[in-house]
């Protein structure tokens, strides 16, 4: 075993509007007030060292968000999770937490795909019929706003699974997340003709793999 | 969550602010507690978070057992919008009740240009603007803060206002108010009883006269057995003094995120401009070692990067050389910092930030306050030019690329020459800088910024008229043009704001129609920029039948009875007047905490008694 530690945590909806920055930043205190033996970046600016798997986006709520610990000696997974969850402010909740291999790969590299679950506040009306025709093209371009501007891109590709659930109150949908292509959920809100404020986003999974099983950062580790 | 809150956040900016559940945050329950307080700031959460006082109070409230504490800020403009579409009224963070339900609401006064904010908030919380208009079930308006020592303008919407240090008094406030909600007694019966404590004032118990010129001829009690003069409060060991040992984390980035630990509270330099520096006389310090152990329990309550030393001028700290290095050993591996409010212009400073300061990102702050020794001995700023060149010699030479200036344009007695002397001051700053920054990639630069003089109630120029606001736009001009230089830049204030803010520091109870006519022209968030519009604070001056001139630009006589008079900070009158007449001589005086007592007339003093 390796001295660092993956944990699965949740954000919850008192903290669902907060950076990704913020977020970080809150892990930041919660580690300095568990006195955790964590290691700390080199330099003049030492930041304790942990890494996120791909960001939330803002409004999310989560019960699949991925962190790496990186401390500076062989700690139980199990105690780091009691710790934290000790200190964290309520919007966040450690829910495991795993020992590493000594040579786990980077939890930013590793992620492929996620799910979410959409809520919807309001009645909407056609959505099957939407979802059908949606489903049906063979690429759909929203804008991109970068630094460098805006630009064009294709998301159908990255589209898995668009669902509306029987009673037609919520949308479940799987698409790619990560440096390989990386959906964000409310993307798919406008061609269905729903509003941001309409709905409920939340994040049900991170996988790193799809096929021919889904298999979650923590799965691998465990074997 | 309620619903339409659910809905509306995404829609606003920053919605963060308004979702609660930060850590350290106190939830205490609302049915099982006699006595509910709500703290009220009156800008918007990312502000008053940084502030002190506020999170001091906080404590207190919820300390007491029969008391839940919790707080308020005024939504940005966005969520005000949302809110009233959706019928949502202003709520408290915790428990996200209305602010009518509370039994009390405490504001604070930072600034006068947060009046329209303070009268906003009571609109956005539907409670009756007017102390006069508010019924028996209507909460309790208090306020506290340094605006209290001249807050006339703003009493009409209060039923009471605290003067000095909240620590002790605020108790009192609440033992009086939990019995007198348990004993069913009526809200004017518990106002006598307030209006007995020290440093509580109870304005409706009074009446403004005026003579027949209009001018303020004092206050006439309207009962008996009440205070003609209300002394403040005064917490005389800051070491026994109650400080929180936890502090609220907020979820997103605010104006200041640390670990802060007051090092000492007043200042006796006696720079005749400065309202704190005669306000919250004498000094008091913290130990060393109080403060240390202050420091270790906020950082494993709160998990903070950064230890701030706050105080008005934490440099004269007399321990602060010890206290800085204690603190750098002991929290340098944790990643944890620390962080100096404000620093004296010397080179001693310097080398203090220095230490603490291992990265030169942000440029370093001096505040001469005025460009030439003659105008520097006027307001008292004993700072000579050796000292300043100093300052900014040791700055550049530690590696700091860019050193800020602050100034004053519009003091009492100045001329252009002074502002030649702000010009030569920037000019030899940067060539200073040259010499150490030739070779490197980046430039020397020097930022001056310059701020209108506003003349404060009790201060030395309490009396004095301020520059006319075309006055003070033709010197910010001939700045501008003196100061067009590659490697300066020249930032400056907004003349109007200034403006404003002087008419409220030394208006009387007649401002109170201006400020709510001005928040129903659409006045509010007046020292933000963007927002603030002078047009409309024109036309509520009209429509109220006010002469701004009169209160901002007209020189008072020495005898003039004055809207503050009877709001006592301890210096007496004949001490600021006698300050006023040694700075029309150009004559200083000395820090009396480093020389002798000069006799400002404080009650109680430590220093003046330590012989
Ligand atoms: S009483 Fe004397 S020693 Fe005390 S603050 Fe005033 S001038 Fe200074």
């Amino acid at each position: 075993m390796g001295k660092s530690i993956r944990v699965r945590f949740q954000v919850k909806e008192t903290c669902r509007f907060i950076s990704h920055l913020d977020k970080v930043r809150s892990f930041e205190r919660a580690i300095r007030r568990a006195q955790l033996p964590i290691a700390y970046s080199q330099g003049f600016n030492r930041r304790p060292r942990f890494a996120f798997a791909q960001a939330l986006p803002v409004g999310v709520t989560s019960d699949a968000e991925y962190a790496d610990f990186h401390l500076t000696e062989y700690l139980e997974a199990e105690r780091l999770k009691i710790a934290l969850n000790q200190v964290l402010p309520s919007g966040f909740y450690v829910l495991e937490a795993v020992n590493l291999p000594a040579r786990a790969e980077a939890l930013m590299t590793i992620i492929q795909a996620a799910a979410y679950r959409i809520k919807l506040l309001e009645q909407a009306s056609e959505l099957p019929d939407k979802i059908g025709n949606l489903l049906a093209q063979k690429s759909i371009y929203i804008d991109k706003h970068t630094k460098k501007g805006s630009k064009q891109v294709n998301i159908r590709p990255w589209i898995y699974q668009l669902e509306l659930n029987e009673d037609g109150t919520e949308l479940s949908l799987v698409c790619a997340c990560g440096s390989q292509g990386n959906l964000r959920p409310m993307d798919i809100l406008e061609p269905l003709g729903l509003k941001l404020e309409e709905v409920l986003i939340h994040r049900e999974a991170l996988w790193i793999e799809m096929d021919p099983v889904r298999r979650t950062p923590i799965d691998i580790v465990g074997g | 969550m309620d619903k339409k809150l659910l809905q509306i956040l995404p829609q606003v900016s920053s919605p963060a602010r308004y979702t609660n559940g930060e850590l350290n945050a106190i939830h205490k329950d609302w049915d099982t507690t006699t006595l509910k307080m709500c703290l009220a700031f009156p800008d918007i959460y990312d502000i008053g978070m940084a502030n002190l006082g506020f999170k001091i109070l906080y404590h207190i409230i919820n300390q007491q057992q029969a008391c839940l504490g919790e707080r308020a800020y005024l939504p940005w403009i966005d969520m005000q919008e949302q809110m009233i579409k959706a019928g949502l009224p202003l709520t408290a963070l915790e428990s996200g009740k209305p602010l009518s339900e509370f039994d009390i609401i405490g504001f604070t006064l930072q600034h006068e240009t947060s009046y329209t904010n303070v009268v906003k908030m009571l609109d956005l919380a539907d409670i009756p603007r007017f102390s006069a208009e508010r019924k028996e079930t209507d909460p309790l308006i208090i306020a506290g803060g340094p605006c209290s020592f001249n807050c006339e303008p703003i009493v009409d919407f209060l039923d009471c206002v605290v003067l000095g240090d909240g620590e002790e008094v605020l108790k009192q406030i609440l033992e009086l108010a939990v019995a007198a909600k348990e004993q069913n007694i009526a809200k004017e019966e518990l106002l006598r009883q307030l209006a007995k404590l020290e440093g509580v004032y109870v304005p409706r118990f009074y009446r403004a006269v005026y003579n027949d010129n209009g001018d303020y001829m004092g206050l006439e009690p309207l009962k008996q057995d009440l205070p003609l003069e209300i002394n403040k409060n005064l917490v005389e060991n800051l070491d026994q003094a109650f400080y929180p040992d936890t502090a609220i984390v907020p979820y997103t980035k605010v104006v200041f995120e640390r670990a802060v630990v007051e090092v000492m509270r007043g200042c006796t330099r006696g720079c005749r401009f400065c309202q704190a520096g005669m306000i919250y006389r004498p000094v008091r310090e913290r130990s060393v070692e109080v403060l240390k152990k202050q420091v270790a329990q906020l950082i494993k309550n709160t998990g903070y990067e950064e230890i701030s030393l706050s105080s008005l001028s934490t440099g004269d700290y007399s321990c602060i050389q010890q206290l800085i290095s204690e603190l750098v050993q002991e929290y340098e591996g944790q990643g944890v910092s620390v962080a100096l409010p404000s620093l004296r212009v010397d080179s001693f400073s310097v080398k203090l930030a220095e230490q603490i300061q291992k990265v030169r990102k942000s440029g370093i702050t001096f505040a001469p306050e005025a460009g030439t020794q003659r105008l520097r001995d006027v307001i008292n700023k004993n700072v000579t030019e050796a000292d300043l060149y100093d300052a900014v010699e040791s700055a550049f030479q530690a590696g700091w690329h860019q050193v800020k200036l602050y100034f004053m344009i519009g003091l009492p007695t100045e001329e252009f020459a002074d502002l030649d002397g702000i010009v030569s001051i920037a000019k030899n700053a940067l060539e200073i800088g040259w010499k150490y920054h030739q070779k490197g990639r980046r430039k020397p630069t020097v930022v001056v910024s310059v701020s209108s003089f506003v003349p404060k109630s009790h201060t030395p120029f309490q009396w004095e008229a301020m520059d006319s606001i075309e006055v003070l736009l033709e010197k910010q001009a001939y700045l501008r043009k003196h100061l067009s230089h590659p490697g300066i830049s020249f930032q400056y204030h907004n003349v109007h704001i200034s403006y404003l803010e002087a008419i409220l520091a030394r208006g009387d109870r007649r401002l109170a129609a201006t400020i709510a006519r001005a928040v129903d022209l659409g006045c509010q968030f007046d020292s933000w920029h963007e927002c603030f519009d002078f047009k409309l604070w024109e036309q509520a001056l009209q429509d109220t039948n006010i002469d701004g001139n009169y209160f901002a630009n007209r020189q008072r006589a020495k005898d003039e009875i004055l809207p503050w008079d009877h709001l006592k900070c301890g210096v007496s009158k004949g001490y600021l007047w006698r300050e006023r007449e040694k700075a029309f001589k150009e004559e200083t005086t000395p820090d009396c905490r480093f020389t002798n007592c000069t006799g400002c007339g404080l009650p109680k003093c430590n220093i003046r008694d330590r012989g």
